[in-house]
């Protein structure tokens, strides 16, 4: 029972999103920052090679706060966006990769393997482009309509979390 | 904190201070995970339609011995890109191997299955719910859902051959069998002489006892062997069960083993045998004969349990009447002091009476033997034991005293032998 792609795929995803994040920092003449965040791709890394627990989820937020950090110091953003995304890709995978190494038992783990790369790259594709792209089209918006998008934002989360719940 | 609600807030706090600043950049970067999000929402699979089968290759096993399983999934929905099928073993049931739990993709239409052995403890095991966990691509949402397939599994204790064990009931059945009747007839044991009959055979003349009569014939007797009432008690009060090391490995089970072994021996000698489960209730099995009765008491040995029970707490309130009047009675029980005149009042009303005890002592001696003064501790208990032993012996019981790590077998015919040897108190013939 070995996944084949996955572990690979995990590791380029980190080693992309630390490049990038660290990149941007570095650029941006935030040299400390830079090496926290390499450090961090390390830890996560090693984590994810020793097997250890919690640490995608913890360095998934830390990711976060450094983008949203590096957005507030005015760092060149789509390098954050992708280092978001890369970031996001591979806390799915690994947990997904944990799923199947802590399963007593998985068939057809080749057809499982293959059809959750191809939704994720897709998905994150698809998020990665969208983010990118929104950030070439600048619009201004009143402070109303940025109310009601608020609104929408919150009743459309509201839904969601309500549509979750039912779920499970 | 769950995967999902880490995705969700992650993009809630992104999406809306990024609003609430009208900060453009941190929507395109709440972006990302709220497609993310959606895509899992969306493609969260429904309830999941699943036809599960359960194959057993036997509902009825002996202790001991591995049963197979097969669980067989066929998905009748939609294509799962995820799904996690566990079966709950019931308790008392273990997995000896294979895997009882399956992580699998399934198309719609498509079928899975996975076998696994197990290994289970006396007992009626019921095998219930089958726990479906279906999930999206991401399992972000997934779908719980316990799937009835009910079977059940009767696992009854295991039967170890024994030799013919040597009884003697007072009364016996009319047919012929290996016990010894103690009236006159055909058989192979000389019995006694009495006055030639015209149509007595021959050679059954007692010529010595003519010569000494010149005028009288005589014929010899043989003792008639008969089959016999054999009842069985199983003392299941909780009180008289002790437990091996780290409160497991009951006693209880030992008695149960012997009690089935015991049943099985007076059945293959073609006696009439029933059963009485005395402790937490009464459980019992009318008197029959043959591999229907075996199967009975087996069924009711593997359901058989220690409890407490005011009433049942002594031998007081035994249903003797139960059984046939005059005839054998095997009791299995580790015996407790307190018992010793209810026993003999039952040697007393004319039951032939056979105790197989497990020794208690020894058991948990063995279990204890790192104790300090376990010793002197095992010493009084022996002494005391003994002395209730050899009380019960004067009655006229047969004793035999089981350690049960040793063969019972042999425990059996020696402690038999040794006390059919020895002295017995004069019986009050009836």
């Amino acid at each position: 029972m070995k996944l084949f792609w996955t572990p690979k795929i995990i590791m380029a995803f980190v080693v992309l999103s630390t490049a990038s994040l660290a990149l941007a920092y570095a650029s941006g003449g935030y040299a400390v920052p830079a090496a926290v965040v390499i450090v961090t791709g390390m830890l996560w890394l090693l984590d994810y090679e020793q097997r250890w627990n919690h640490m995608a989820s913890i360095v998934l937020v830390i990711f976060t706060l450094f983008c949203v950090f590096g957005y507030w110091v005015g760092l060149y953003l789509p390098l954050l966006v992708l280092s978001l995304t890369a970031a996001l890709a591979a806390w799915d995978l690994d947990h997904f990769s944990r799923r199947v190494l802590n399963s007593a038992q998985v068939k057809h783990l080749d057809r499982m393997e293959k059809q959750h790369l191809q939704s994720l790259l897709l998905v994150c594709g698809v998020g990665l482009l969208i983010a990118e792209a929104t950030l070439l089209v600048q619009i201004q918006l009143s402070f109303w309509a940025a109310f009601a998008a608020a609104l929408v934002v919150l009743f459309g989360l509201t839904w969601a979390i309500a549509l979750i719940r039912r779920n499970t | 904190m769950q995967r999902r609600w880490l995705v969700v807030w992650l993009a809630v706090l992104l999406a809306l201070v990024g609003i609430t600043t009208r900060s453009g950049g941190l929507i395109s970067l709440s972006l990302p995970i709220l497609i993310y999000l959606g895509a899992g929402l969306l493609l969260s699979p429904g309830r999941a339609k699943l036809d599960i089968q359960r194959f057993q290759n036997t509902d009825f096993e002996i202790q001991g011995k591995p049963v197979e399983i097969k669980l067989v999934v066929i998905n009748q929905g939609p294509g799962l890109s995820e799904i996690s099928i566990e079966e709950n073993l019931p308790t008392g049931v273990e997995l000896q191997s294979g895997c009882s739990s399956i992580r699998t993709i399934l198309d719609a239409g498509e079928q899975v299955d996975f076998d696994y052995t197990i290994n289970a403890q006396r007992g009626i095991h019921k095998f219930q719910n089958v726990q479906v966990t279906a999930g999206g691509p991401f399992w972000l949402f997934r779908s719980r859902l316990a799937l009835p397939v009910y079977s059940q599994l009767m696992v009854v204790p295991e039967i170890k051959s024994l030799q013919r064990i040597p009884i003697h009931p007072q009364q016996t059945r009319p047919y012929p069998g290996p016990i010894r009747s103690r009236k006159g007839g055909s058989g192979t044991d000389f019995f006694g002489i009495r006055e030639y009959q015209v149509g007595d055979p021959i050679r059954w003349v007692n010529w010595q006892a003519a010569a000494r009569n010149s005028e009288e014939l005589y014929t010899n007797l043989f003792e008639r062997e008969n089959i016999a009432d054999v009842g069985i008690i199983v003392d299941a009060r909780q009180q008289t069960d002790v437990r091996g090391a780290n409160g497991k490995e009951p006693l209880f089970e030992y008695s149960i083993s012997i009690a089935a072994s015991l049943a099985d021996a007076f059945l293959n000698d073609g006696n009439r045998v029933s059963l009485l489960v005395y402790g937490f209730g009464m459980d019992r099995v009318f008197p029959g004969y043959g591999k229907a009765q075996r199967e009975r008491i087996l069924r009711c040995l593997a359901q058989a349990r220690t409890g407490h029970n005011y009433p049942l707490e002594t031998l007081n309130y035994l249903p003797a009447r139960l059984f046939p009047a005059r005839s054998q009675l095997v009791m299995v029980s580790p015996l407790s002091r307190h018992d010793t005149p209810q026993l003999i009042r039952l040697q007393a009303a004319g039951y032939d009476l056979l105790i197989v005890s497990p020794d208690p002592v020894d058991f948990q001696a063995r279990a204890m033997a790192d104790e300090p003064n376990i010793a002197e501790a095992v010493r009084i208990a022996n002494v005391e034991r003994g002395l209730l032993m050899r009380k019960l012996f004067r009655a006229g019981i047969h004793v035999v005293d089981w350690k049960v790590d040793q063969p019972v077998d042999r425990a059996l015919q020696i402690a038999i032998r040794s006390q059919v040897r020895s002295t017995r108190p004069v019986r009050w013939q009836r």
